[in-house]
C-alpha cells in the first residue's frame, strides 16, 4: 500500500535560513539546489542560493512519510512557490531576524502563501544568536500577524532547536484541522 | 502520446531557436538525434543562471503544466521537467563548459534514486488529505527524537 503523506513547506525571503531548516530535518541526503550568486547585493548576503527549491523527508514509519520542501527565497523565481505549495498541509514562514529589511520581504512571501492556500502555518524568527536580532514580539507587530499564528524564535544551526520549531508547527496543526473537522460534523 | 511528442517537439524547437537569437555572443547548436532525443547547448561567456533560469522560465511559462524538480551535481546543474503523460523528463542543465542545455531524457536513463526522489515529489503535489492521527503519529516521532 502506498504511504500516507504529510507535506510541509519551508518558506521566506531570501537568506533566512531555509535550506539550512531542511538539511538539519531530512533523513535522506536533501535535494539542495543552490548555485552561485551573481547579484552583487545578494553575494555579500550569502554565496550560495536556493533556485528551484530543498527537499528533504523523514521517514515516520512504512505508512507515513513527511515531504519537506524549501522554497527559494527570491522574486525572480517565486513560479516555483505555487507549484512548491500544490498539496502543502502546513507551512513555516522564516524571517532574518537580524535583517530589519528581510521582514518587508517575508511580508510579501506570507501574503503570496495566504492567498494560495488556507493551511495552519507558523512564523519562525530565524538567527535569534545575532546580537541585536528583531524579537519574536517586534516581529509579530512589524508584520500583523494574528494571535493564532504563533511566531517562535529560531536558530536554524542548532538542530535541536529547528525539531523544537518543527513540533510546535505540528502541534499547531494538530489544533488547527480538529477544529476544522469539528465545523465540518457542526455543518 | 504519439501526437503529443511531435507538437510538443516543433514547439519546442522553435522557441529555443528564439531563445537563442536573442542571446548575444552565445553560439547556440540544436541537434535531433535518431532516437528522436533533444540536445540544445549554448556555448558563451554569458552568466550561466541567468540563461538556466530564463530557460527555464521560458518553459515554465509556455508549459505551465509541466513539473520542476532541480538537482544539483558536482559538475553540472540539472533541472527536470516532466513531459505530462510520459515517462520523459526535459533536462535543463549547465556544466563546466556549457552554459545552459536542454536533453531530453527517459526515465530509465536517469539514476534510481533520482527516480525515487521524482516519484516522492510528485506524489507530494497531489492533494492528499491529512487525517489527525498521522500528525499525532509525527509529534510522538519528533520527541522520541528529541529525547534520544
Amino acid at each position: 500500500m502506498k504511504p500516507r503523506v504529510i507535506k510541509i513547506v519551508i518558506t521566506g525571503p531570501f537568506a533566512c535560513g531555509k535550506t539550512t531548516f531542511v538539511k538539519s530535518l531530512s533523513e535522506v541526503v536533501p535535494i539542495v539546489t543552490d548555485v552561485g550568486l551573481g547579484n552583487f547585493f545578494e553575494k555579500s548576503i550569502k554565496r550560495f542560493t536556493t533556485v528551484a527549491l530543498d527537499y528533504g523527508r523523514i521517514k515516520v514509519d512504512e505508512d507515513l512519510i513527511v515531504h519537506l520542501f524549501g522554497t527559494p527565497g527570491q522574486l525572480r523565481f517565486s513560479f516555483m512557490w505555487r507549484i512548491l505549495a500544490r498539496g502543502m498541509h502546513g507551512y513555516i514562514l522564516m524571517v532574518d531576524s537580524s535583517r530589519p529589511e528581510s521582514v518587508e520581504d517575508a511580508l510579501y512571501v506570507y501574503n503570496f502563501f495566504k492567498n494560495i492556500k488556507d493551511v495552519p502555518h507558523i512564523i519562525a524568527a530565524n538567527k535569534q544568536d545575532i546580537e541585536g536580532s528583531l524579537s519574536p514580539k517586534t516581529i509579530r507587530f512589524m508584520m500583523k500577524i494574528p494571535n493564532d499564528v504563533p511566531v517562535v524564535p529560531l536558530v536554524a544551526t542548532d538542530p535541536e532547536n529547528v525539531r523544537k520549531t518543527l513540533t510546535i508547527l505540528v502541534q499547531h496543526m494538530i489544533k488547527w484541522y480538529s477544529i476544522k473537522q469539528k465545523h465540518v460534523i457542526r455543518k | 502520446m504519439e501526437d503529443f511528442y511531435p507538437h510538443f517537439i516543433s514547439t519546442l524547437e522553435s522557441l529555443l531557436k528564439e531563445f537563442s537569437r536573442e542571446l548575444m555572443g552565445v553560439k547556440s547548436i540544436y541537434l535531433l538525434d535518431n532516437d528522436g532525443f533533444n540536445i540544445f547547448s549554448l556555448y558563451g561567456r554569458e552568466k550561466e543562471e541567468i540563461i538556466l533560469h530564463s530557460l527555464v522560465n521560458l518553459l515554465k511559462n509556455e508549459f505551465s503544466h509541466f513539473n520542476l524538480l532541480e538537482i544539483d551535481d558536482p559538475s553540472s546543474r540539472l533541472c527536470l521537467i516532466k513531459v505530462p503523460r510520459s515517462n520523459c523528463y526535459i533536462a535543463v542543465f549547465t556544466a563546466r563548459n556549457i552554459t545552459a542545455g536542454l536533453v531530453r531524457v527517459k526515465l530509465k536513463k536517469i539514476s534510481s534514486q533520482i527516480t525515487e526522489l521524482l516519484s516522492s515529489f510528485e506524489s507530494s503535489i497531489e492533494e492528499e488529505r491529512i487525517n489527525i492521527e498521522d500528525l499525532e503519529k509525527f509529534l510522538d516521532f519528533l520527541s522520541t527524537k528529541s529525547n534520544r
